[in-house]
């Protein structure tokens, strides 16, 4: 393959030659008459092209036997025009409601849409919100259907959990391979970027700007995604940044300002309540100081941001230039996030053959942190656990420390936890055509990533003090050479894209922490007394890759596409390295046919289907060999140790997800109603499982390939135009998905009581054969006994009530897997006015809340949920949801049962947005472009299931977001913050 | 001068396509293979001083074992936070209790490591390795691998002298099958005599392999010798009511009083004096540390950088002599519990912020106080041998000396053993065997008291349910 790609190459260079040429001219424009800036022409059959400029002209040199030329404007109906004598040419663009011209970003290259036969979500921000967003993650929810982006946790600066088509993996990552402008990126695959645990993972996408989004696609069926091999089975996201477009230069300006409170929060005992309890239930007297901690720590967030940006450009150069600033504080103290922007996009036409195009973004994050959420340092959860009994400063108003649950305000106050980042990620391109029709692409790309982590625990809270400074790298640099073809012959036109791409990426990590400080104004780790660890680690992987995709098509209506890739990866031992992938689709558009072609009714009719294969390798660097690791962890007494890390599995491969996609696009009634729906099937074989061994084996797992899994859904997409008179417009979507999740077979696996095998994911979920990966697995909890004030729970019969929590009487009670999921969104447009709003739900996924493990146990040393409250008594027994203070329950009372189970269905306004944008033509001045005034709020409503009030926070959480089998649970999950913003955009 | 430019693209895509193989054959850099973790001494030597490292962590003997054995008697209070240890301490444990199952998995994970010390050593060629430093080198992880099960078998059985040891104990497992590429093992519980059994042929096999000593003090306190392995043996004789094998172990530690004796003072603790037999060594850098803490992390107030959570109980401070006893004036101090609360707290560890205290798995002391008590049980008399060696404990302690006439008969004498034994070695995790092994309750007073006899099911630790889940075939104690 790489002997043959390169004597290939080699062949066509030399026999390129040279063709007379012509020049066309002429003007671009709409129907009322006015230039279209940006319109893109190019000469059929070559890659010559041009765009117009401000006025909608332009010039073209083409070459002497061109005849067609191809017009293309966002927005507006692709023209083909064919090319007479003359070199002048005056074209009107007829406007498109369903951008069915578009061209939409797909792997290693773009396509037509109108061509378009793989099952790809395409989101672009500006057409979808116009409002600003935080991250681009928040651009996939609700907006794209396949896709399940769940917000993690409510603290700043923390990943989402991202799910398209379902889960195709177990032990191996579930998250989207992201790539930008053709530059996988770095996710933590080699290594976590920080100590972050629980929900607070952080979040990949975060280095971005979403306001330099041009486009995002998401790659959803093997069509589509199979072109990216070994790590396409989660799919795929392509992140298009914006480019510059030839024409006068354009200076946009945008400004927003806001607040945040959390959608909701515990309700715990305060100091009296706590007193009385713990006397009822303890015979305890607590002291009689109080002190809110929630209060403490509650305050308004605040968030800015700042964004310019400048673009434009001649014919043969354009640009786009932006920075950007953004500066938030979360709801609870201590969370910052601070994130500072810059890009530079350039593209430059050499010659007419020779182009390249380069795109740098830089980004500098100052995330003020606060303990992940499992943890007593967190503030929220810190100021939910503290007793209420206990002040946080004595009566001069030094701090105390408060023991085990520690002075957040302290540490807040007092400490460091933060984690600076800096990431480049570019890449440069040249692009040459050696015929026409045949382009050769050479691509250089970096991402580089660095985070500093630095910790300083206050002298109150670890005597003496504590300190950490870990740097880590994780440093890639990749290259891709293609070919690309491109012809018609008469009915029959071809396009083939061929080459390989080489990969590697090294992380690091460097650490040092020490102990004992004089004073804590001394923030370092070289000022500590003791040193407790040094460590300097460093872990490469490699990826080489070739891969190829031709696409024939004949009288533009029946359409053949196939993709073939071959990997290999240094993470799986030397025979098992190498793995092909492909896929092949077709599609069918019955519209171009003569039965349909003069249709009123039906305006666009397309079918398609395909089938194709995709990996996973996000098992971590090195997991097929037989490991003694080194370092601190096995040293003893001052002499260097080796201990057992890892078992060899030197069979270990990929793991493979097949898929089946069936589709339909349509549009009817003038386009006014259009709608994409799905079929598709996934079904994944030689799952990469952590295979889970007793422990007595001395390893808690292996790794190994067994078993299989399927995923089967439905995606729909609907877009209508209710209303569309010439000043108002009324636009609705639904997104709506649905998908079935279901392990079919672990072989090996242990069985459990009722003889099905499972995979376990924490004390309480489990993948078990027949059912979804996301099962809970648990005692079912029946109430407080009113005759006895004793709580009971159900035998495995489900039919005698028991007084204790025996682990046989488990039984399956549902899944952390949604029946369905989508969203609502309608927009009103009346002259200068935009009003949007969007409706986010999922529905029937159940959630588990470890909190309660905490706040509803009676016997704990901490605050309790004011829940607690309501506990038997002789004169309390029918109404009580507390065992009595003398029953033995108490004590098992919070323990792992269905008790801590709630129904996760919610519906909430995830975003209503008004805005007003006033054009400089109204008002006729020149000095400006148009400004555009708006307001938006953020999950300003929620409705959540039964069972919440007074028990749990927001119902979006996904504790361990990045792991498979612990979905749909929460540890003081931080809730997502409600949000008002208000912001001035102005163009010039 | 552009149209040069294009040739710029040929060497790039030339040198994009060729690269090839070689630039995806990477290997770890912080890691060994297997193979080559055992391929010369230098390697092989710090594989066993990983067994050494591996029994460092918080669950083996960096606190959590000590923590627990305390917990479940009587000597310590419990203030702390975490539901999985209360539920231990109030004899509520489920077994899904995730102390429980860290505690058994990380034994097995010595238990590993020491196998495959024992089976890969031998056939390590390197000529600089000589056969005397190999059989040192599988000695010292078989004595390992006896103190890993010998606190496993006392927290997973009852206690040997209930039954003679006829308990369900847990599964031995000799070899790393997983390591060696073999199938899992589903292994089936062994009785506690088997354990028993098994222990004292690890420890008398590598009794003779065994150095007397080491030249540095750290690792004569640190390594496994010969007296270790004769102190362990007289601990294990000793709790299966065999007396006269304990007494000859003692006497085979105490005959070397150049190397054992009592320290003068209470100001051996992590000092790695004479009154060491074995102790765990722990480093401001090398320690149990993994997350909740370790030894100093559990038994210090947070003032002290501690968590606080076991405070002297009521009971134990009725035990002693406030005023006279030297444990008591110069090992203790009053500080806040986690509650919090006023309350009394041990001296004998130091760190509560990085767990640097060595951990104390023998001492002398124990040695003295285990002769003396079966010198009281093999003969059923007043002793005179063993009041000598009451004596030297508590005149050590600045307590009087008793004479016979202080004692109405050998019973008594236990129990003034026994009760010195409890303040000798309070914090060190021995209270709730002592007193098991003997025939009594963890506890006389309060709710809980009525089920914490000998084979009362929760005095000892379940079977954890992931064990179970997983098909182990193990059979979880009676009543969980």
């Amino acid at each position: 393959m790489k002997k043959l790609s390169l004597v290939l190459f080699l062949l066509v260079a030399g026999a390129a030659s040279i063709f007379a040429q012509r020049t066309v001219t002429g003007k671009v424009v709409d129907a009322k008459g006015e230039g279209l800036i940006g319109a893109s022409i190019l000469a059929k059959g070559s890659t010559r092209g041009t765009v117009t400029d401000i006025d909608g002209a332009f010039s073209l040199n083409v070459p002497e036997n061109t005849q067609i030329l191809v017009i293309s404007y966002t927005g507006f109906k692709t023209q083909e025009v064919t090319l007479g004598a003359s070199n002048a040419l005056d074209v009107t663009m007829e406007s498109d409601a369903i951008g069915l011209d578009e061209t939409v970003v797909i792997g290693y290259g773009t396509q037509s849409n109108r061509n378009r036969i793989s099952s790809i979500s395409t989101v672009n921000p500006e057409s979808i919100h116009n409002n600003p967003l935080l991250g681009p993650q928040q651009l996939l929810q609700g907006t794209a259907s396949g896709v399940q982006m769940t917000n993690t946790s409510g603290v700043l600066g923390s990943a989402a959990a991202i799910r398209i088509r379902g889960v195709s993996s177990i032990n191996a990552g579930g998250n989207p391979l992201f790539v930008v402008d053709g530059v996988p990126l770095n996710d933590g695959s080699s290594g976590s970027l920080s100590n972050a645990a629980g929900g607070t993972a952080l979040n990949p996408l975060a280095d971005i700007n979403p306001n330099d989004i041009e486009s995002m696609t998401v790659l959803k069926d093997a069509g589509a995604s199979a072109i990216y091999g070994s790590r396409a089975a989660n799919g795929v996201v392509l992140i298009t940044t914006k480019k510059g477009k030839a024409g006068s230069n354009k200076v946009n300006l945008e400004y927003y300002t806001g607040f945040s409170k959390p959608t909701y929060t515990l309700d715990m005992m305060n100091a009296d309540e706590y007193r009385g309890f713990v006397k009822a239930f303890n015979n305890q007297d607590a002291p009689a100081t109080s002190f809110d901690w929630p209060k403490a720590v509650l305050q308004t967030g605040r968030i800015s941001s700042y964004t310019v940006n400048m673009s434009g450009g001649t014919d043969k150069t354009q640009y786009y230039l932006s920075g950007s600033y953004l500066d938030q504080s979360n709801y609870a103290i201590g969370n910052t996030f601070k994130r500072y922007n810059g890009r530079l996009n350039l593209k430059h036409q050499v010659s007419n053959k020779l182009r390249f195009n380069t795109n740098i973004g830089l980004s500098r994050i100052d995330n003020d942190r606060i303990g992940a959420d499992n943890n007593t340092a967190a503030s929220l959860t810190s100021a939910y656990l503290q007793v209420p009994t206990q002040p946080a400063y004595d009566d001069a108003g030094n701090f105390l420390n408060t023991g085990f649950i520690q002075n957040v305000l302290a540490i807040e106050k007092l400490g460091i936890f933060r984690l600076l980042t800096s990431r480049v990620t570019a890449n440069t391109s040249l692009s040459y055509d050696i015929l026409p029709g045949l382009t050769a692409k050479t691509d250089w790309g970096v991402d580089l990533l660095q985070t500093e982590e630095t910790s300083r625990t206050p002298n109150i809270v670890t005597t003496g003090g504590s300190a950490f400074n870990n740097v880590r790298a994780d440093n890639k640099w990749l290259t891709t050479n293609t070919l690309n073809y491109s012809k018609q012959f008469g009915d029959f036109a071809v396009d083939a894209i061929g080459g390989m791409s080489f990969e590697y990426s090294l992380f690091s990590l460097t650490s040092v922490a020490g102990s004992g400080f004089a004073a804590d104004a001394l923030r370092n780790v070289s000022s500590a007394a003791t040193p407790t660890s040094t460590q300097a680690n460093r872990t490469a992987w490699g990826l080489f890759s070739q891969f190829v995709r031709p696409t024939f098509r004949f009288k533009d209506r029946y359409i053949l596409e196939g993709s073939l890739r071959r990997d290999g990866s240094s993470r799986f031992g030397k025979e098992f390295r190498y793995g092909t992938f492909w896929s092949v689709n077709g599609g069918w558009i019955l519209s171009e046919e003569g039965f349909l072609k003069n249709s009123t009714f039906i305006n666009n009719l397309k079918l398609t289907a395909s089938y194709g294969t995709t990996g996973n390798d996000r098992i971590g660097n090195f997991p097929s060999q037989g490991l003694y690791g080194s370092g601190v962890a096995f040293d003893y007494s001052g002499l260097p140790g080796l201990g057992p890390t890892q078992p060899a599995n030197p069979k270990l491969r990929w793991e493979e997800t097949a898929q089946a996609d069936i589709g339909i696009q349509f549009s009817i009634l003038k386009s006014r109603i259009s709608v994409e729906a799905n079929v598709w099937q996934k079904k994944t074989s030689n799952l990469l499982l952590a295979f889970q061994l007793p422990d007595v084996n001395g390893f808690s797992s292996i790794t190994r390939n067994a078993g299989n899994m399927e995923n089967k859904g439905v995606d729909i997409l609907i877009n209508t135009v209710n209303i569309k008179t010439k000043d108002f417009q009324w636009k609705s979507t639904i997104s709506l998905s649905k998908y079935v999740n279901k392990v079919t077979n672990l072989p090996g696996a242990s069985k459990d009581a009722d003889g099905n095998p499972f995979i376990t994911g924490t004390g309480v979920q489990r993948a078990i054969v027949g059912y979804a990966l996301n099962t809970f697995y648990l005692v079912r909890y029946k109430g407080i006994n009113p005759a006895t004030g004793n709580a009971e729970w159900l035998s495995k019969d489900g039919t005698t009530p028991v007084t204790t929590i025996n682990p046989a009487d488990r039984v399956i009670v549902g899944s952390a897997i949604p029946d369905y999921y989508g969203s609502f969104t309608n927009t009103i447009s009346y002259k200068g006015f935009d009003l949007s709003a969007m409706l986010y739900f999922t529905k029937g996924n159940k959630v588990f809340l470890g909190d309660l493990n905490f706040t509803e146990n009676p016997i704990s040393g901490f605050n309790k949920s004011a829940r607690l409250l309501n506990y038997w008594t002789e004169n309390n027994k029918e109404n009580a949801v507390v065992p009595s203070p003398t029953s033995a329950t108490r004590s098992i009372f919070a323990s792992n049962s269905t008790n801590q189970l709630l129904d996760g269905s919610f519906m909430r306004l995830r975003n209503v947005s008004l805005s007003y944008t006033l054009r400089a033509k109204q008002v006729g001045v020149k000095w400006f472009d148009s400004i555009r005034l708006y307001v938006m709020a953020t999950n300003l409503w929620t409705q959540r299931a039964k069972g919440w009030a007074g028990r749990g926070q927001d119902p979006e959480i996904a504790d361990a977001g990045n792991s498979n089998v612990q979905q749909g649970q929460s540890f003081f999950t931080a809730p997502q913050a409600k949000m008002i913003q208000m912001g001035v955009n102005v163009g010039f | 001068m552009k149209s040069y430019f294009k040739y710029l693209l040929l060497p790039a895509f030339l040198l994009g396509t060729v690269a090839c193989d070689k630039d995806i054959n990477l290997s770890p850099e912080q890691s060994l293979t297997v193979e080559a973790a055992f391929a010369n001494k230098a390697t092989a030597q710090a594989s066993l001083f990983g067994v050494y490292s591996a029994t460092q962590v918080l669950e083996i003997f960096g606190g959590l074992t000590l923590i627990l054995n305390e917990y479940m008697a009587d000597n310590v209070e419990f203030v702390g936070s975490f539901p999985t240890l209360q539920e231990i301490r109030n004899y509520a444990t489920l077994s899904n209790n995730t102390n429980v199952q860290g505690l058994w998995q990380q034994h097995y994970v010595a238990i590993m490591a020491a196998n495959t010390v024992i089976s890969r050593v031998p056939g390590v060629t390197d000529a600089s390795y000589s056969d005397a430093e190999k059989r040192q080198a599988v000695a010292e992880a078989k004595f390992l691998r006896a103190i890993t099960y010998f606190n496993l078998v006392n927290l997973f059985g009852q206690p040997y002298n209930l039954n003679g040891g006829t308990s369900l104990g847990v599964p031995i497992v000799l070899t790393p099958d997983i390591l060696d590429g073999k199938d899992p093992l589903f292994p089936k519980r062994n009785t506690v005599g088997e354990v028993y059994a098994q222990i004292e042929k690890d420890l008398k096999e590598a009794l003779p392999d065994l150095p007397r000593t080491y030249s540095s003090a750290d690792q004569r306190r640190g390594r496994a010798t010969k007296g270790a392995a004769n102190g362990m043996l007289c601990r294990l004789y000793l709790y299966k009511n065999d007396n006269a094998g304990a007494i000859a172990r003692a006497d085979s530690v105490l005959n070397y009083p150049s190397l054992y004796a009592l320290a003068t003072d209470f100001s051996f603790y992590d000092a790695n004096s004479s009154e060491d037999v074995f102790s765990v060594q722990m480093t401001t850098t090398d320690n149990s540390r993994t997350g909740s803490g370790g030894l100093g992390g559990y038994m210090l107030p947070a003032a002290r950088g501690g968590r606080g959570d076991c405070p002297y109980s009521a009971s134990l401070l009725a035990a002693f002599d406030q005023t006279k006893d030297l444990r008591f004036t110069t090992l203790t101090f009053k500080g806040t519990s986690a509650l919090p609360a006023a309350a009394t707290f041990t001296n004998k560890y130091k760190d509560g912020l990085t767990n640097a205290d060595n951990s104390p798995v023998q001492r002398v002391s124990e040695i003295v106080l285990n002769k003396a008590e079966a010198l009281v049980k093999s003969t059923n008399t007043v002793n005179a041998d063993a009041i000598t060696l009451l004596n030297r404990i508590r005149t050590r302690a600045g307590l009087a000396a008793r004479t016979a006439a202080d004692f109405a008969d050998s019973a008594a004498l236990l129990t003034a053993i026994l009760n010195e034994r409890r303040l000798e070695l309070c914090f060190e995790g021995h209270r709730r065997l002592d007193l098991l092994r003997n025939g009594f309750a963890l506890r006389t007073t309060g709710t809980t008291a009525a089920i914490s006899k000998p084979g009362d099911v929760r005095v000892i630790l379940p079977i954890p349910q992931r064990e179970i889940d997983l098909g182990s075939s193990l059979p979880q104690n009676t009543g969980y």
